[in-house]
This record gives C-alpha cells, sequence and structure tokens, in this order.
C-alpha cells in the first residue's frame, strides 16, 4: 500500500487535514509541538486504498525537541518506494519560513504535493498567494486549502497521484525563498484586528495577568457547571430512579447477602443500595465512573480542548515562564501539567515537547507525583467535599506545595540547567464548534474505553482482597508505615493496592472507612503523590527510561511519606 | 550637584554587554528594526533560523516580561518568545 506522510511545521493543521482525509480523528491541538506521536490512517483514492502518516510538525530536520525528532527520524527513513509521497502542509499566513522546511523536503528526492492550509485565513489577514505561479517555481503540485472548513481537501486529494520530484536549485537558501516570496505574495495592509490586539494583551507583562486569572475562573466555573448540571439533571436520576430499582430487584433475586450479591450488588447499606459504598460491580463500578467522574471529564475536556484550539496556552506559558524557571521547567512545562490534571498518560507523553532529558524529567515526575488526574480529582471532591472548602483547599494547597517545592528542589539538585523558552505563539483562533466536539467526544470516548473496564476489574479484585482477607493480612504487615507514619487506618492500605491499578477506584475505597477529616485530606494527598497508576506508569517507563524512571519513583515514594508524616503531625 | 548622563544617554543596563550594541531589550514595544548580528551556538542559530529569525530580517518587539522573563518579538507574521539571555543574542540596528 503506498504511504502518505504529512509533513509541515508545528500549528499548520496537519493533524485537522490527517482527520479530513482518513476519518481518524486526532486529536489536532492549536499550538506549537503537541502532537508528539505519529498517528496513522488509511485512505480510499478511486479504488486505491493509501496509508496517511501524521507526525509531529517541525521546523527542520535537524530536531530540537524529542518530539521534532520523531517528525525528523520518519522524514529521513521515508523509502523512495512506489507511490510514496510527501504531502507538505503549509500556513498559509506563514509562508515564508514554511518554505524552509519545503525546500528540505524537495532535496529528499520524494515526490511532493504542497499544500496551502489555512489559506481562508490568509485570505482574512490580506495576504494573497499566487498559488498557480508557486506552482510553475517549484514544479510540484500547489493546493490551496482549509482544513477546519474542509474546503479544498477533495482537490488537494486528487492531485496525490500528480506528485512530482522538484528541479528547484538554489545557492543561497532564504535568498531564493525571498525571491520566491517576491515572485508569488503579495500583502495588503490591513489594521489590527480585534483579535490580534487581546493576543497581545494576553502576553503583557501587565494585562496577561488579570487576564490569564479570567480564564482560569472562568475554566473553573463552566468545569464545575457542566459537571454539576449533567450530574444533577441527567445522571443522578438515571441512576436512582431507573437503575437503582433494578438492582434492588437483582438484590432480592440474589438473597440479599452472600458472596455473588456481594460482589455484583456490593453491601447494602441500611436496607438500600448505595452507589457510592455498596462496592458492587454494577452498583459502585458503574455509578462512580458514569455518575460521579464522566460529568466532570466532559467539562474538563471541553474547557481544555477550547483553551488549546484558541492558541491560549502558549500564551500562558510566556507569563509564568519566569516562575517556572525556578521549578527546572520553561514555561510551556504548563501544558503537560494542565494534560496530566486531565489524566497523566498523555500529561506524561506530552513531556516530549521539552528540549532536554534534564527538563523532561522534571516536569514528568512532578506531573506524577503532584497532578491529580481529572477522576481521582473528582472523586476528592466527591468523598472530601462533604467537609467543605476548607478540607478540599487543604489536599489541593498541599499538592501544590509539594509541587512547587519538588520542582524547586529537582532543579537544585539535578547537574546541569533548562533551557529557556523559544517558541512560536499562534494567532487567536475560534476552534470550530464542530472541531471543538470532535475533540471532546474523542477524549471522552477515550475515558469511558479505559475507566469503565479498569473500574470493573478495580472493584472486583478489591472485593476478591476483601473476602480472602488479604487486605488484613497486608494490612498488618505494613501497619507501622500506615498507621505509624501517615496515621490512616490499617485497612487504607487496601486503596494504596488498589492505587496501582486505578486512582479514582481507590479513592472510592476510602469512603466504607470512616475516617476523620484530617485523615481523608492525608490519604487523598498519599493516594496522588506515592505511585502513578499503571497507565501512567508504562508511558513514563517509555519515555523516561529505567535509570530515570527508578530515581523518579523513589522520589515519589519518599516524597510521599515526608508529606504524608508531617501531615500525620499537623492534622 | 547635576547628574551627569552616561553614554549619551544610553540606558546603563546588564543588557548591555556588547560593547554598546543594540539587541532586542534595548527596543521599546512596539518598535521594529532589522536583525544585524545572532549571537550563539550553532544549535541556536539553527533554531533561530527555522523560526524565520536571520541576519537582515526585520522584527518588531511585541513585548516583554517583568523581572527578566521572555521577550515577544514579530517576525513576518509569526510571533515568537523566547528566553532573556537568548533575546539578549540577538543584535540589531
Amino acid at each position: 500500500m503506498k504511504k502518505i506522510l504529512l509533513v509541515g511545521n508545528p500549528n499548520v493543521g496537519k493533524s485537522v487535514v490527517f482527520s479530513r482525509l482518513t476519518g481518524v480523528h486526532v486529536v489536532a491541538s492549536n499550538y506549537s509541538g503537541t502532537t508528539v506521536e505519529y498517528t496513522k490512517g488509511v485512505m480510499r483514492i478511486g479504488t486505491e486504498r493509501a496509508e496517511v502518516l501524521d507526525i509531529p510538525g517541525t521546523y527542520t530536520l535537524t530536531p530540537d525537541s524529542k518530539a521534532e525528532q520523531v517528525a525528523a527520524e520518519m522524514i529521513n527513513n521515508f523509502k523512495e518506494e512506489e507511490g510514496n509521497i510527501f504531502v507538505n502542509i503549509i500556513d498559509s499566513t506563514n509562508l515564508e519560513r514554511n518554505l524552509s522546511l519545503t525546500i528540505e523536503l524537495i532535496k529528499k528526492k520524494i515526490p511532493l504535493v504542497i499544500c496551502l492550509n489555512m489559506w481562508d485565513e490568509a485570505k482574512h489577514t490580506g495576504i494573497d498567494i499566487d498559488a498557480k505561479k508557486l506552482e510553475q517555481i517549484l514544479g510540484v503540485p500547489v493546493v490551496p486549502t482549509t482544513g477546519i472548513t474542509g474546503e479544498g481537501i477533495k482537490h488537494l486529494v486528487s492531485h496525490f497521484d500528480k506528485a512530482k520530484l522538484s528541479s528547484f536549485s538554489f545557492k543561497d537558501k532564504w535568498k531564493a525563498i525571498g525571491e520566491v516570496i517576491e515572485e508569488v505574495q503579495e500583502l495588503k495592509h490591513r489594521h489590527h484586528t480585534f483579535a490580534e490586539r487581546l493576543g497581545d494583551a494576553s502576553i503583557h507583562h501587565f494585562w496577561g495577568i488579570p487576564i490569564s486569572l479570567i480564564v482560569l475562573l472562568a475554566a473553573f466555573s463552566i468545569i464545575r457547571f457542566l459537571g454539576e448540571s449533567l450530574i444533577a439533571y441527567v445522571l443522578e436520576p438515571l441512576f436512582n430512579n431507573l437503575w437503582a430499582p433494578v438492582m434492588m430487584k437483582l438484590s432480592i433475586l440474589l438473597g440479599g447477602d452472600g458472596i455473588i450479591h456481594n460482589i455484583v450488588i456490593g453491601k447494602l447499606v441500611d436496607g438500600q443500595i448505595n452507589f457510592v459504598e455498596s462496592l458492587g460491580l454494577f452498583t459502585t463500578g458503574l455509578f462512580v465512573p458514569i455518575g460521579m467522574i464522566l460529568p466532570y471529564i466532559i467539562g474538563f475536556y471541553f474547557v481544555l480542548s477550547f483553551l488549546e484550539d484558541s492558541g491560549y496556552l502558549p500564551r500562558l506559558g510566556v507569563l509564568v515562564d519566569n516562575m517556572m524557571h525556578k521549578l527546572g521547567i520553561h514555561g510551556l512545562a504548563i501544558v503537560p501539567m494542565l494534560l496530566g490534571l486531565g489524566c497523566n498518560v498523555p500529561g506524561a507523553m506530552a513531556a516530549r515537547i521539552l528540549e532536554t532529558r534534564r527538563e523532561r524529567f522534571i516536569a514528568s515526575t512532578m506531573m506524577a507525583i503532584a497532578v491529580p488526574c481529572f477522576a481521582q480529582l473528582a472523586m476528592v471532591v466527591g468523598l472530601v467535599g462533604k467537609y467543605g472548602a476548607l478540607a478540599l483547599s487543604m489536599v489541593f494547597g498541599t499538592l501544590f506545595i509539594v509541587w512547587v517545592l519538588l520542582g524547586f528542589f529537582l532543579n537544585k539538585i539535578m547537574k546541569g540547567e533548562s533551557p529557556e523558552i523559544f517558541v512560536e505563539i499562534p494567532p487567536y483562533r475560534l476552534p470550530s464548534f464542530r472541531v471543538l466536539m470532535k475533540k471532546l467526544w474523542m477524549r471522552v470516548l477515550a475515558f469511558i474505553k479505559e475507566a469503565i473496564p479498569f473500574m470493573l476489574l478495580g472493584v472486583l479484585f478489591m472485593n476478591i482482597l476483601y473476602a480472602l482477607h488479604i487486605i488484613d493480612f497486608i494490612g498488618k504487615l505494613t501497619e507501622p508505615i500506615i498507621t505509624g507514619i501517615l496515621g490512616l487506618p490499617r485497612e487504607a492500605v487496601g486503596a494504596l493496592i488498589v492505587g496501582f491499578l486505578r486512582k479514582d477506584v481507590a479513592i472510592g475505597m476510602l469512603s466504607p472507612l470512616n475516617m476523620s477529616m484530617g485523615q481523608l485530606v492525608i490519604a487523598s494527598v498519599v493516594l496522588t503523590m506515592y505511585f502513578p497508576c499503571i497507565a501512567t506508569f508504562t508511558v513514563l517507563l517509555k519515555e523516561l527510561g529505567i535509570k530515570d524512571m527508578l530515581k523518579s519513583s523513589a522520589i515519589m515514594v519518599f516524597a510521599t511519606l515526608l508529606v504524608g508524616g508531617i501531615m500525620n503531625i499537623f492534622l | 550637584m547635576r547628574n551627569k548622563p552616561l553614554n549619551k544617554g544610553h540606558q546603563h543596563n546588564d543588557n548591555q554587554h556588547h560593547h554598546g550594541q543594540k539587541t532586542i531589550h534595548d527596543l521599546r514595544n512596539g518598535e521594529s528594526s532589522e536583525i544585524k548580528d545572532i549571537l550563539g551556538g550553532r544549535q541556536f542559530i539553527n533554531k533561530a533560523e527555522s523560526l524565520g529569525i536571520r541576519k537582515g530580517v526585520k522584527i518588531t518587539k511585541v513585548s516583554s516580561q517583568m523581572m527578566h522573563g521572555p521577550v515577544t518579538i514579530k517576525v513576518g507574521q509569526t510571533q515568537i518568545a523566547l528566553g532573556h539571555r537568548m533575546a539578549n543574542k540577538i543584535i540589531v540596528e
């Protein structure tokens, strides 16, 4: 099957074009360097099928970050087989700079098609490009497209079999590019748009700060609003009015007690089904992911996707860069942290946008230790929230302080220095509602597909552990640590064990233990810090390598005991 | 006693490392200039070039952050943010 490699700078719309070609929905983001892995899809051209590869954006073939390295390798290793082509996706609003990569691709001697993407935006910003002339000069097909609306995509595909080897030659690369630009591009003067002025204000050293606070506040409010509305108006009625009676009937059928009953339905609380405390597969196992966590996941990813696609995040990165440097990472590292807030797995992968091993180690460790995933977070809010805002702020406040101190500490003891921020700031773009919804759907679907099976597995596993009294046994062994240092009831070790599998289930396991507010706070912090869940652990192992992962793990365990112990003294 | 101005009115700050040469830091917000030279190692120059920052190119300073934070510049149609020390390596007319 012939292969089509989509190549281009970061932030040119490669992933959007990819999803248009293949129907495979990739999570496309609007800021430099988020695609950190390649994606494969298949498309039909006439009667034939072709494999399409979307790779991370890169400015040149000499890579700067790990993400760019992935791209450079795939480009350099792309075979000159029959039918294989490069499709160079160009940001039409930045033609001059984008041509630099184009020229390097031409040297690769693989047939090329040029896609002038973001064509509508170029028009709107007064940039006029003569595509036909560019085609004449470079000797390869040049097709204007607008990925987010789909305009021009069919036209682009019809040119895939016309991909050519360019015979464009030159002596001085930039002089040649300059000449090409002279001939094909015309800039019409226009006034600063509102979006541009807002863009400048958001990064302004003074105005940027209140703007970022407004954004953060708005983000939290929307997440809370969406989450709470979904729970109150959709999910709780669904579970209480429809599902609970069904479960009660099943409970009676199974005799109200016994092993099968307790695994499937769990223990009745006051003779009723309690969706949080019963701990049955079909009760807690379903209610917790769907009725407690999913609503907030939807809210969170809605907000995050909007922030990504609008182009706000790199600006936020610039504002916080100063402070982050004291923690050994530069401002853009806020991206893996925010992604980690959704799920630690994409957070760990996003560390690839950082340039050095040192930064990636610090950022990944900080994220794995101090950033709870939203599923976990929602559970903590559900469980600790009943003690009020003070308890919640103790949990999250402690995690934040740990995050800062950890970064500070790692920055001091690790050799070397972290490089400064050096990144493109894309213009503000209003995200297309369609793309936003698609992105949201993809992420929510991924959560449902992963969370629910793991949840059910976790509840089952935990029930078995209790039934076989294994929890009791391990609890007695670890009592000096769990109760002595951390001040928790020894049954809490069950949560720590299940936490290896999934952290949200682990938090849920704390609920029947009747702990005091102080203990719940300590337990929530400990569960976040002590070790990553298996999914995150696997990714971190791959990203950091064994040696660094061991170092990171040691730090996690040690920090947990230290912080938990200190909290125990004070709470 | 009247203060005598230092160095013909040039600001005396620690950005002036390069014998009176102007860097991005000496531009005001919104001011444009042409890049005269880029100092630094090959990796930095390569990355700068790949982002469109090279000799002879016109850049506009957009803003800077407090306390030696990053500087934002505009090159062509692109906005780029770079660290304080990196910005010091870009000499302008």
